[in-house]
């Protein structure tokens, strides 16, 4: 298979698009049935973590929150704009950072969910500065912050959790290529 | 499902378009960084004088309202407990100001077609990644079906994923299980199909953009072209 675009085959790159539209449409069918704030962290950080490790290759996941991003601006789902994909970019950026510790240690559950919380927890920027540059007070300024993120961040970890057990039955199904690095993370 | 709802949105020109995102834009960046004494003034007007030319009152705006509803009642409710009655003005002013960064936004996403938009993005965006973006858009609709499927078993089964079950997180556990590991193989699937089909085609044999049978349908030789 030959390299298709920024080192990703067809294949892959075809899968890191369904995820993406699998993140937007979770996003907007839960926002017609639940008011719980921070509730699509869950969604968004589940696919994505699937995303990176499925396909196991470095910026997957922040291909896949791109691609999000930029549907989402065509289908006018994310009330952003052009912060909208660097609200989708930032999570993903941190789940490619952590992505070589989960694979070396796919057992640990709650090293998952820090990551999901870390992952989460990546969006406070965007508001931050958003809300900072209009002019708000600093105090007030965090604790809005405080409140958007937190519930996204309780969120974003319960996601996390269950992606190790849903890699195991997708590699004991053989959808999934042999793990290329277990060897190295033995040596 | 990913087009919304089915209202008739009147399409404009390409350049149309970028003039609308530019003034969008100008806008959103005025919001943060123009600070001056007439700031809010002009840009409330700005913003107004937008959603008259991309007519945004024939569109739904209910839902658009309460999307900034509740960030308006957050920020004044927070300054309301630090600060009490008296910076109710303040917080307003912040509010609104947040207010305006977005909206302008929002009113040119929900008002221009979203074939339009994509049009304009193609043209930006690489071929190839222009390929697989309107390759999933165009196969999404298969995966859905299958994960819609999925659903209605799952629920005749008896899993507890109903939309008044799910507001229950644990729930969630469920959903994940009989519904995301299905679509995420479903989506492997698929992806691996649509791959095999391109290559079937020669899709990728050159480095820039190849059609098949070619331009002529009597000369269908099979051989790809530049």
């Amino acid at each position: 298979m030959r390299n298709h675009m920024f080192g990703f085959t067809l294949q892959e790159s075809l899968f890191l698009g369904f995820c993406s539209l699998l993140i937007l449409s979770t996003k907007l069918l839960m926002r017609l049935h639940l008011k719980v704030p921070g509730h699509s962290m869950f969604f968004l950080i589940l696919f994505l973590m699937l995303a990176a490790l499925c396909v196991r290759k470095r910026w997957s996941a922040t291909l896949a929150a791109g691609m999000a991003g930029l549907l989402g601006m065509f289908t006018g789902s994310g009330k952003l704009g052009p912060l909208g994909v660097v609200s989708y970019m930032l999570p993903a950026l941190v789940i490619d950072f952590c992505v070589p510790f989960l694979e070396r240690h796919r057992k640990n559950l709650a090293l998952f969910a820090v990551a999901g919380l870390l992952a989460a927890a990546a969006r406070a920027p965007v508001s931050l500065f958003s809300e900072w540059m209009v002019g708000m007070d600093l105090q007030v300024l965090f604790m809005s912050t405080a409140i958007k993120t937190g519930g996204g961040m309780i969120f974003g970890a319960l996601g996390a959790l269950p992606v190790p057990a849903l890699l195991t039955k997708l590699e004991a199904r053989g959808l999934l290529s042999a793990a290329p690095k277990k060897s190295g993370a033995h040596s | 499902m990913l087009n919304g709802s089915s209202r008739h949105i009147p399409r404009v020109s390409q350049t149309q378009l970028i003039l609308r995102m530019a003034a969008a834009m100008t806008l959103a960046m005025g919001a943060l960084f123009w600070h001056g004494p007439w700031s809010l003034t002009a840009l409330t007007l700005g913003t107004a004088a937008l959603a008259v030319a991309v007519g945004a009152h024939r569109h739904p705006w209910k839902r658009l309202a309460l999307v900034f509803v509740w960030q308006v009642v957050l920020v004044m409710a927070l300054y309301l407990l630090r600060y009490g009655a008296q910076s109710l003005p303040d917080g307003a002013l912040v509010a609104g100001r947040l207010v305006l960064l977005v909206l302008p936004g929002v009113l040119l996403m929900r008002t221009t077609h979203h074939g339009e938009m994509a049009r304009l993005l193609v043209r930006v965006l690489p071929a190839r990644m222009g390929f697989v973006l309107s390759t999933c858009v165009f196969f999404f609709p298969t995966l859905w079906s299958v994960t819609v499927q999925t659903y209605e078993s799952q629920v005749l089964r008896g899993a507890r994923i109903l939309p008044r079950e799910l507001v229950n997180p644990l729930n969630w556990g469920t959903l994940v299980r009989v519904i995301c590991l299905p679509a995420i193989v479903s989506s492997l699937a698929l992806a691996r199909d649509v791959a095999l089909a391109a290559h079937c085609r020669w899709y990728g044999l050159h480095p820039d953009r190849t059609v098949w049978p070619g331009p002529n349908p009597s000369d269908t030789t099979g051989e790809p072209r530049a």
